[in-house]
């Protein structure tokens, strides 16, 4: 049995130890060669102080003075030194051994290394003490409460200095101290049936004033007691402020009808623009040539003049209408790109300009790229910017127009440049606005619609266009199209 | 009773009205003309109800030109219920109005129309139109006996 026993001290990781009442070692185990680094050797010839730090030792002696009283040690949490002068923790327990053969006493000494508990232990204080720093020096107001009474247990500074309360108000206070009454039975019912892990809140600082907040909750175990960590953000600016844009989106959104009515109302005016307005202009240019017909004979030649003025000026009204309402419908008109093939497309326009008797203007078209746009529509914007070019250059005793295109940063730029009338660059941004017109009708004839059609054209493309020029110089107008994307 | 109508023209503007009827005597077409003011005077006519109740319904018109823009009932509404009436549904419609809008023009096929013209604003080349449509509608085009 002893052999046994003998056995089990030897391969303990526990250090397991035996000295006399001097204080020399008579015994010492596998798991004390282990813990102290001095081998069984080594060990016989110490006295037990050796692996006591000096500013321990007293104390250690009247302990071990206690021991050989009879006293039994158990569980003593204390500090031993290693060969390598390594501080251990250590739990020690330690009982008197008597020896009835020489009647001696002797002190059996069990320790356990509690080095790595100790070590958690220091890292837990100050983990705790880093949670009260945080918890203190947060800069939203945090409070813990206690679950059933809903007492106050602690609070934060940030809590102290925005509810205006000191901590000692607070914590004489229960969290339904700081609520409008109106909320209180509604806290209560949360509190007790549905704690929600966040919430918002109308909250009562002590001058009275209501603050949102929104709620952060935890359960915590606060010093024994069920209680709720709390973090309460201030969210009134944030509510005025989303307040604002609710406003704001709803001011946008009644905006767009008001839009919505005035295009639905624009269109119903340029539809009644196509039939109303041609009817009696019609009438009119219909009567008078009645009256030209049927009453030639009395009619002198002044008559048939004054006649003839009112058929042309209701023909140019006829005009002004019909381009008015190209332009309109122009905006509502959906556009469909393709790939168009710019050269085939000028020389198409070119050919048809050229049909009008007496054309005489010499045209050079050089590379022109493609683009990806609305064939039909960018073929109208050619034709208006051809158009203009031949009508305010013709007059010159060799009109030449010269079309042509560059790439630019992204997009692609088309020019169509004349010899002819030119125009004053101070009037450069009254150029492409509707009836605008920077010519007399007896120099040049015109509605003053067709750059305006071109610009709106080009824009809708996301282009730009824009025109140079010196009076009697020639003009060239430019425009832009996205780079062809396939 | 009315004399038989071989043109049946569906027109509330006045001036108008004496245009058509105007170019269509100068292309000597204007045998047998009616006019009526809107599209209520028309479908009563065509379908010999109200005033035209003792007219006789098998006699047809060779050609009905129609207004689209009229008070009550529009030409669109009169076109749709001719093209959808056994009685009548043979019978070749033209739209004559100002309207170029696309919204117009597609509407006037669907519901069946023979023919779309936008009336020239030019007199001369009013009367041309008219007169256009009357030679073909009337002379050239062949109709169910």
């Amino acid at each position: 049995m002893r052999n046994y026993l003998a056995t089990v001290v030897e391969q303990s990781d526990n250090a397991i130890y035996i000295h006399d009442s001097k204080g020399k070692i008579i015994f010492w185990n596998k798991g004390a060669e282990k813990m102290y680094g001095y081998s069984e050797q080594e060990a016989l010839k110490m006295k037990v102080e050796t692996i006591i730090p000096e500013y321990i030792r007293q104390e250690m002696e009247a302990i071990m003075h206690k021991v050989l009283n009879g006293e039994k040690i158990e569980n003593l949490d204390t500090k031993k030194i290693s060969k390598n002068g390594k501080l251990i923790d250590v739990s020690l327990s330690a009982s008197v051994l008597h020896e009835t053969e020489n009647d001696t006493c002797s002190i059996a000494v069990t320790e356990t290394d509690i080095t790595d508990r100790k070590i958690a232990e220091v890292q837990m204080i100050k983990s705790e003490t880093r949670f009260k720093d945080l918890f203190q020096n947060a800069p939203y107001p945090m409070w813990v409460y206690d679950l059933k009474t809903l007492e106050f247990l602690e609070v934060n500074q940030t809590a102290i200095s925005t509810y205006g309360y000191s901590r000692e108000e607070f914590l004489s206070m229960t969290i339904g101290d700081i609520r409008p009454t109106d909320d209180i039975p509604r806290l209560i019912d949360d509190v007790q049936n549905r704690p929600q892990p966040t919430g918002l809140w109308l909250h009562q600082l002590k001058n009275g004033q209501l603050i949102d907040v929104e709620i952060t909750s935890h359960l915590v175990d606060f010093q024994g007691r069920k209680g709720s960590l709390v973090i309460a953000i201030n969210i009134t600016e944030r509510k005025k402020v989303e307040e604002k844009v609710r406003l704001l989106n709803a001011e946008l959104k009644t905006n767009i009808q008001l839009l919505e009515t005035t295009n639905s109302e624009l269109e119903s005016f340029s539809y009644s623009v196509s039939h109303d307005l041609r009817a009696p202009l019609r009438a009119m240019n219909g009567y008078s040539k009645m009256l030209e017909e049927d009453y030639a004979a009395v009619i002198d030649s002044e008559g048939k003049r004054l006649l003839g003025n009112i058929q042309s000026n209701a023909a140019k009204m006829g005009m002004l209408i019909d381009d008015l309402l190209t332009f309109s419908r122009l905006g509502r008109k959906e556009i469909q790109k393709s790939l168009i093939n710019n050269k085939a497309l000028v020389d198409d326009v070119v050919s048809e300009i050229k049909n009008v008797p007496g054309f005489c203007v010499e045209i050079n078209i050089a590379r022109l790229r493609d683009s990806y746009a609305d064939q039909g529509l960018i073929r109208q914007a050619w034709l208006n910017l051809l158009s203009n070019a031949v009508k305010y250059s013709a007059k010159k005793e060799k009109p030449v127009i010269e079309i042509g295109s560059a790439k630019l940063e992204n997009e692609i730029m088309y020019f169509i440049k004349d010899n002819g009338a030119g125009f004053n660059m101070k009037y450069a941004d009254k150029l492409f606005g509707v009836f605008q017109r920077l010519h007399n009708p007896n120099e040049f004839e015109g509605t003053g619609i067709g750059l305006a059609i071109v610009q709106r054209i080009i824009n809708k493309h996301g282009g730009r266009v824009w025109a140079e020029s010196k009076v009697d110089e020639g003009a060239t107008f430019y425009f832009t199209l996205p780079e062809c994307k396939k | 009773m009315e004399p038989k109508a071989d043109i049946l023209l569906v027109e509330d503007n006045a001036s108008d009205a004496e245009l058509t009827i105007r170019a269509l005597k100068k292309s000597n077409l204007i045998s047998n003309l009616l006019h009526l003011q809107n599209g209520e005077q028309a479908l009563n006519y065509l379908f010999a109800e109200g005033e035209y109740e003792d007219r006789n319904i098998n006699e047809i018109p060779k050609v009905i030109l129609l207004d689209l823009k009229m008070p009550k009932i529009d030409g669109l509404e009169v076109l749709r219920q001719i093209k959808s009436d056994m009685r009548t549904n043979f019978i070749p419609v033209v739209l004559l109005t100002s309207s170029e809008e696309e919204k117009d023009i597609m509407n006037g096929y669907k519901f069946g129309v023979n023919s779309y013209v936008v009336k020239p604003v030019d007199f001369q080349n009013f009367v041309k139109a008219i007169s256009d449509i009357g030679i073909y509608w009337l002379l050239l085009n062949q109709h169910p006996k």
